[in-house]
């Protein structure tokens, strides 16, 4: 669906994007992680032909970017660093000038698919009200909506989630789960480690600029090999396991095992009461924070000033 | 493309407003000296006012002298610098083009509505302008000459005259009217054609409309430069009161046809340039 090779972007002397190998595809839930700054945002714009890249290839569902890029885009539903919409227009009257733009979608069909692409991102019920009113979750699922206006085959989406609530985060998970179901291959950009776990199947992550880890989300939580055990019984299950407990915080021992089974029949052989037992997996934050440094929106210095106002006293 | 770019114009209130008060001020005028009977001598004010208190067919024209110094050119600037600064400022420039339209189609279809803009501002102020002339100067040369005894003692001359003195029949002001609008309308482009590529050049409408406007004031200060009369004939706003030249008679054609030929090469080259910049930059608003 995605192919990159050697993606590079160089504005003067600052190097944004360097040597990216994308491989997303057909059916993947891909998600694109990494600090801020660290070049997602400008990678999406060059899949989309917004941005040039100073030097590699770009293939999307089969053809050169950007050289083909308007046979490509039709197919391309996209959410680029938030929603945009003309502010004094109706939510329905942004999508209709948006679905007329270009290649235009039918004319006659036009008023229902808004309808149903409305319906979908929970904007059914919407009244005439000018966009700059909307609330911006409400923005969200209307950039959201126009995204999916033409039924595309590949969704790219930066920060899709954003400004929504729990609740709103989860129907858009919810739909775009369906929508994977049926075929649509989904590119999303984030920050938010939690939901990429939640939604995503293969995960990329880049950081300054370079792709440090692409794989499937599965195998990224890999084991670790280890056993995580709760006991009220520690100083005995210390004795027990004699050396083989790497840490112990309170209740919670790290045991260098990975059969639990075993682990468990001998601990409570032993008379050591188990509160819970079980193999430890990495998380995607352990996995993120091992290759990527902090974003470039923290900026360290010596001197500090103190927040203006408010703390004086 | 083109009708999305004309809905986005219509459905604007600014284009609205904008015209509003570009018809508006000639009526403003027309109203003071209708009332005063003080119009500014000849070859003082805004060219024309002077001889339309003998004819109201005359005050379209006078009614584009008023605008066209300033309003019409800040009107103009607004619109065209807004045409891409704007959606990129408001960030629904990337979703355009990713929809996808292809950058010179979207340049073209912002091209279009501009001209629409322009022309129709110019149509309209002529219009109003006629409509209030007419209402208020009545003057209609026709009406005035039967030999009453009420109107045989008017003072002022009951037939529009040309600047050169000779009677103008209404067709034939008419016919002049015209191509004053058409010059102007040029001219208008011209100044949009600037703001249009600085459009392309910032992210933000404002300075491109600024831009072009700082591109006048420049212009015109040194137009009436002598030290600066080396360049002045390829200056933009060298030629644009040469319009007045139609209501001469005969017609001098001299200037008209060089502030066409200029106008006609400021666009060309402003809009190669919108052109050879927006299509080769990186979108990253």
């Amino acid at each position: 669906m995605i192919v990159t090779k050697g993606l590079t972007k160089r504005y003067g002397h600052l190097l944004v994007v360097d040597h990216v190998d994308l491989d997303v595809r057909e059916g993947d839930r891909y998600g694109f992680l990494g600090p801020n700054g660290s070049g997602k945002t400008t990678v999406v714009r060059m899949l989309l032909g917004l941005v040039y890249a100073t030097s590699g290839e770009i293939t999307v569902l089969g053809k050169p970017v950007p050289k083909q890029v308007s046979e490509v885009l039709p197919s391309i539903g996209a959410l680029v660093e938030g929603p945009s919409s003309y502010g004094h227009l109706s939510g329905r009257a942004n999508l209709a000038l948006i679905d007329a733009a270009g290649k235009s979608g039918s004319r006659r069909t036009r008023r229902r698919r808004i309808t149903d692409t409305l319906d979908r991102v929970g904007l059914g019920g919407i009244d005439n009200r000018p966009v700059k009113r909307y609330s911006l979750g409400m923005r969200q699922r209307l950039g959201l909506a126009a995204a999916l206006l033409r039924t595309p085959q590949l969704l790219i989406l930066d920060e899709p989630t954003n400004g929504l609530d729990p609740q709103g985060i989860r129907e858009i998970r919810d739909l775009l789960i369906e929508l994977n179901a049926a075929g649509t291959t989904v590119f999303m950009s984030s920050h938010q480690l939690g939901e990429v776990e939640q939604l995503c199947t293969r995960v990329g992550i880049v950081n300054r600029g370079q792709l440090v880890k692409q794989d499937d989300l599965a195998t990224l939580r890999a084991l670790t090999g280890r056993s995580v055990v709760r006991t009220p019984d520690v100083d005995r299950a210390l004795e027990v396991l004699d050396g083989r407990v790497e840490h112990c915080d309170v209740d919670r021992l790290l045991v260098a095992d990975a059969d639990t089974s075993a682990l468990n029949a001998r601990l409570v052989a032993a008379g050591v009461r188990v509160t819970e037992i079980g193999a430890e997996r990495r998380s995607l934050e352990d996995v993120v924070l091992a290759v990527t440094g902090s974003g470039s929106d923290r900026v360290d210095g010596s001197d500090r000033i103190g927040a203006v106002g408010g703390d004086t006293q | 493309m083109i009708r999305v770019e004309l809905v986005k114009l219509v459905r604007r209130p600014r284009s609205w407003v904008s015209l509003a008060l570009l018809c508006g001020l000639p009526v403003l005028v027309a109203v003071f000296v209708a009332v005063t009977h003080l119009a500014p001598p000849p070859g003082q004010g805004p060219a024309l006012l002077s001889a339309v208190l003998s004819s109201g067919q005359l005050y379209p024209a006078a009614a584009l002298a008023i605008v066209l110094p300033i309003f019409l050119p800040v009107a103009v600037a607004v619109v065209a610098g807004d045409s891409i600064a704007g959606e990129a400022g408001a960030g629904t420039l990337r979703y355009l083009l990713a929809r996808p339209v292809g950058r010179t189609r979207l340049l073209t279809a912002k091209l279009v509505s501009l001209i629409v803009y322009t022309l129709s501002a110019v149509v309209l102020v002529t219009v109003t302008a006629y409509v209030t002339g007419t209402l208020l100067f009545g003057a209609q040369p026709v009406a005035a000459t039967p030999g009453g005894p009420t109107t045989s003692n008017i003072a002022v001359s009951p037939v529009a005259t040309s600047l050169s003195g000779t009677a103008m029949t209404p067709a034939d002001i008419a016919l002049r009217t015209l191509g004053a609008v058409a010059f102007i309308a040029v001219s208008m482009l011209g100044v949009g054609a600037i703001a249009l590529f600085l459009s392309t050049v910032t992210d933000s409408a404002l300075a491109a409309a600024l831009g072009a406007l700082a591109a006048l004031i420049t212009s015109e200060v040194l137009v009436t430069l002598n030290a600066a009369s080396s360049v002045s004939p390829y200056l933009p706003t060298r030629y644009w009161l040469a319009w007045i030249d139609f209501f001469r008679d005969p017609i001098v054609w001299r200037n008209i046809e060089r502030g066409f030929a200029v106008q006609g090469v400021y666009v060309l080259v402003f809009l190669g340039a919108a052109w050879a910049h927006f299509a080769t930059k990186d979108v990253t608003s």
